[in-house]
């Protein structure tokens, strides 16, 4: 009989502890209610840059940031819901890669706190004790810095993508491409027409069309459709700009293929402000967000 | 008593199944071939999961005068990891099929553009009929061409 009992509780046991191939996520709370997770299909990926390769392209030279363009770290008070959260996570890293970017340690420390603190709040278990370490013994070394933040930025991903959240990623990309916009176009305030970073600027087309993608599959949900439509305005704006389209010619040249190609952008100081306005009322709606 | 063993020792190999099919898959582009140290590991690196035979898509977003390493990798159950390179409009640059299942390619590009990566598994044998899914990884690094 207590061999039949025992036998019983090890089925019970077992049938509990049986893990899921799917994880029960806590989702967002958008709006005012709690959508239940569904399982992704994970057949096609829109993969982009991350926020320090972005930095690094727009701000080609490492110019120094003046630290009052970048979004307050008091603003994280704000961030009551997950969605503004995400958002801001992403806003501060892309500020985090910029800070990296032009070796400006002294302000880092407090970007990697409310990088983490909003990590916490969003249950993303990512400042490990070991980066935690070297987050304060290295900050005075700017490859160190580099290095750690791209860490961070891994760890968020990979922990997202092991969690099939993709919702979550879309937010917090969509942070921090609207945020390395808004320094680009902060620290380039002047219009010409052969200005190489505004040319930059425009590239970043690719990006946004691939953020669009991935949160139109969540559209219906409000606060997503809030941030879609934001960045849809800007897309209607990057789109008015003319271009020359050249074809793309693809060469193979000892084992590495080359993508070769010119493509001239025409663009307008009617242009250059449309775009800054909006690049400019999509930050401040994301920063201000609660 | 035996049986309560050999019942627990069941229960514990359908366990560890079990484990195996929810494993993380989103570090496995570690695994990839890796680049020498010029290059830095792209934010689209990525890992993930496909079934035999499957096929994925991947969306590339590439800056302009740089030089891009992609390597692929899979689970040893998807068989040889077929890469074809698209360009957005769809035109084949690449296919790694004609190439020995070569892992890994270089590019340098002159302009931004997107590009799409088809991952395709091509096993030898195909093991089972259900669409269990396996790991499977890409790793994009750059360089700067200035």
């Amino acid at each position: 009989m207590k061999r039949k009992y025992l036998l019983l509780l090890l089925i019970i046991v077992f049938f509990s502890c049986k893990q899921n191939t799917k994880v029960e996520n806590n989702e967002l709370n958008l709006g005012t209610e709690n959508e239940e997770f569904e399982e992704q299909i994970n057949d096609v990926y829109y993969l982009i840059p991350s926020p320090y390769e972005i930095a690094e392209y727009l701000n080609e030279n490492h110019d120094k940031i003046n630290s009052s363009v970048l979004n307050s770290v008091t603003n994280i008070k704000k961030y009551q819901f997950r969605t503004s959260q995400a958002l801001n996570l992403g806003v501060y890293s892309a500020d985090l890669s910029y800070l990296a970017l032009s070796g400006d340690y002294s302000n880092a420390n407090e970007y990697f706190e409310v990088i983490g603190n909003l990590c916490n709040e969003l249950q993303i278990p990512v400042i490990e004790d070991d980066l935690l370490k070297r987050i304060n013994n290295n900050l005075k070394n700017a490859d160190s810095l580099q290095s750690i933040s791209n860490e961070l930025y891994f760890n968020i991903v990979g922990f997202l993508n092991n969690n099939q959240n993709d919702k979550l990623f879309a937010l917090i990309a969509s942070g921090f491409f609207i945020e390395s916009l808004y320094i680009s176009i902060s620290i380039e305030d002047k219009f010409s027409e052969d200005n190489k970073i505004l040319q930059r600027i425009y590239e970043q087309n690719f990006i946004l069309s691939s953020l669009l993608t991935i949160l139109s599959k969540y559209s219906e949900y409000k606060d997503i459709n809030i941030i879609y439509q934001n960045l849809e305005s800007l897309n209607i704006e990057f789109k008015k700009i003319n271009y020359s389209k050249t074809k793309k010619t693809y060469i193979s040249v000892n084992d590495t293929i080359m993508i070769k190609g010119e493509r001239e952008i025409s663009l307008t100081d009617e242009n250059y402000k449309s775009i800054k306005n909006q690049i400019q009322n999509s930050r401040n709606n994301f920063i201000n967000l609660n | 008593m035996k049986n309560i063993i050999k019942i627990s020792l069941l229960l514990l190999i359908l366990q560890s199944f079990n484990y195996l099919y929810s494993q993380d898959c989103s570090d496995y582009y570690t695994k990839c071939k890796q680049p020498s140290k010029i290059f830095e590991k792209s934010g689209m690196s990525r890992g993930f999961k496909i079934s035999q035979g499957d096929s994925s898509e991947i969306n590339l977003n590439l800056y302009a005068n740089r030089t891009y390493y992609i390597s692929i990798t899979g689970d040893e159950i998807l068989g040889n990891i077929q890469l074809i390179l698209l360009s957005a409009e769809g035109d084949i640059i690449y296919d790694n099929s004609v190439d020995e299942f070569k892992q890994f390619i270089v590019m340098t590009t002159e302009i931004a553009t997107q590009l799409k990566l088809q991952i395709i598994s091509q096993p030898e044998v195909y093991e089972n009929q259900s669409k269990t899914k396996y790991c499977a990884g890409v790793y994009v690094a750059y360089t700067s061409n200035k």
